[in-house]
């Protein structure tokens, strides 16, 4: 018997072999792995592209419905592992696989979303040193984006409580994780920066997995805190952990307690540091009115007996602007110090030769040298004696020791 | 008091130049007691600033996603007691 020959449609062959993959089990619930070539992402959302390996090819399409929740970029060369199933397209009559859900391989999807993304915006410049902006060293009013409930909010009030109890927190209640996560980061950081009265802004969240950190490796987060006029720091997770956030900030904290910690320079050190400065500046000045008064010393001894009056009014009197002046700084600002300023002042009192003078005191001096030893004239020499009202021309009569004086 | 507003930390650095000046010397005693005097200052400023700063702590509620309606209250954590 001679078999009728049975002629196909292109239509009903392509309609057959449709059917054969379609009641396949395999092919129908499928991973295949390979690389991805020919990544078109079209305008319609949908994504054709190819995925290979050393020999083979094919034909790949996943529909915009399932690529919009793909967290990480697809791109030529990316090593894939994806899920679907095989059909066959009837207008070109080839066969495509359909994919539903798709997974970088070796890494994980979010890690792979977390290297493009750092990549990207660290190529636009987001993570630039000279972009950060510097944090206020007494910062008056602190911003805290975080969750109310949190370990987070806990850790940041009891350090700040320890470290600086007078200073001002507002506190911006956001959720840290899961879809709606990111965007009400990025609301409550434009809100705080709105509000014009905040120094500093401590973006925070405790510890969790990478799923839960996610909100804070998200693009619109980075921008948002990229674009603050109030400088960041990022406090999210553990030590160990890197979000997104934490390469856009201002400055990264490993964890919340210690973004209170760089927030705010402890008070104590503050002081410490002023007081220091006080008492340099003390010092400081101290020691110039005593080099001064070395100074005056040597005029005195050289240029007293030329034109003392006229020499010394106007030093003394700027000496005793400047003493008055001194003594009024200190008087008014270091009531404590007063005490070692009148000594101090007390010394300059006694440097005035003419007040020496006007108690009854008088200089011997001889060819303008001052005289204070028996040895430095010789019976028959002309002395200058001054006095307060003037100076006496004297011969020395006779020179005596101190103990044959009478 | 400085002139113009100086912020704290302004006032900071500006009391660290004055110290310095005044201890590398070299100045007139008049310049010196200026110094003196505008460093005397700075500390006032800075020791006041330290003190001024309130301690309060706040939270906004949010009447709408923008932010556009807020209300701040005081923020009760339920450990502070």
């Amino acid at each position: 018997m001679k078999m009728e020959k049975r002629i196909f449609t292109v239509t009903e062959i392509t309609k057959y072999l449709k059917d054969l993959l379609a009641i396949d089990p395999l092919v129908n619930d499928i991973w295949i792995s390979g690389e991805i070539s020919n990544f078109h992402h079209h305008s319609s959302g949908h994504m054709y592209f190819t995925l290979k390996d050393e020999s083979s090819a094919i034909s790949a399409i996943m529909f915009k419905g399932y690529n919009s929740q793909l967290k990480f970029q697809l791109e030529d060369g990316l090593k894939v592992i994806a899920h679907g199933y095989i059909s066959l397209y009837e207008p070109r009559g080839t066969y495509q696989f359909y994919i539903d859900s798709i997974e970088p391989a070796g890494k994980g999807a979010l890690y792979l979303a977390f290297e493009q993304l750092k990549e990207k915006l660290e190529k636009e410049g987001l993570f630039d040193p000279a972009h950060k902006k510097k944090i206020p060293l007494l910062p008056k009013k602190i911003g805290i984006v975080t969750s109310p409930t949190g370990a987070a909010i806990r850790d940041i009030l009891s350090v700040i409580r320890r470290r600086f109890p007078n200073i001002s927190l507002l506190i911006v209640p956001t959720l840290v994780q899961g879809e709606m996560a990111s965007e009400q980061l990025v609301k409550g950081i434009e809100y705080l920066n709105r509000r014009g009265d905040i120094d500093l802004i401590l973006l925070c969240r405790g510890g969790g997995s990478i799923e839960d950190l996610w909100p804070f490796n998200e693009e619109n987060l980075a921008r948002a805190i990229y674009n603050s006029t109030v400088p960041i720091i990022s406090g999210v997770g553990h030590e160990t952990d890197f979000t997104i956030a934490d390469f856009v900030a201002d400055l990264r904290a490993p964890t919340p307690s210690a973004a209170a910690e760089l927030a705010i320079a402890s008070r104590l050190e503050l002081e410490k540091n002023i007081e220091n400065s006080r008492e340099r500046l003390l010092y400081a000045i101290n020691n110039k009115i005593r080099e001064y008064r070395k100074q005056l010393d040597g005029l005195i001894e050289r240029r007293l007996f030329a034109r003392p009056e006229e020499l010394f009014s106007r030093e003394i009197q700027q000496l005793d602007d400047l003493s008055r002046r001194l003594e009024w700084a200190m008087e008014k600002e270091l009531k404590g110090r007063k005490e070692q300023f009148q000594i101090l002042n007390g010394k300059l009192e006694s440097l005035s030769p003419l007040k020496t003078l006007a108690r009854g005191y008088s200089i011997s001096s001889i060819q303008g040298k001052i005289i204070d030893s028996i040895n430095e004239v010789e019976i028959g020499q002309e002395i200058h004696i001054r006095v307060k009202d003037g100076l006496i021309k004297s011969l020395v009569l006779q020179k005596m020791p101190a103990e044959q004086e009478f | 008091m400085p002139e113009r507003k100086l912020d704290f930390e302004e006032a900071l650095a500006r009391l660290e130049e004055v110290v310095k000046e005044l201890e590398d010397g070299g100045l007139s005693l008049e310049k010196s007691l200026e110094l003196f005097e505008e460093g005397v200052k700075l500390v006032k400023f800075c020791k006041m600033e330290l003190d001024q700063a309130e301690r309060k702590i706040e939270i906004v509620l949010k009447k709408d996603e923008d932010y556009n309606d807020v209300e701040i209250v005081p923020f009760k954590a339920e450990e502070e007691n």
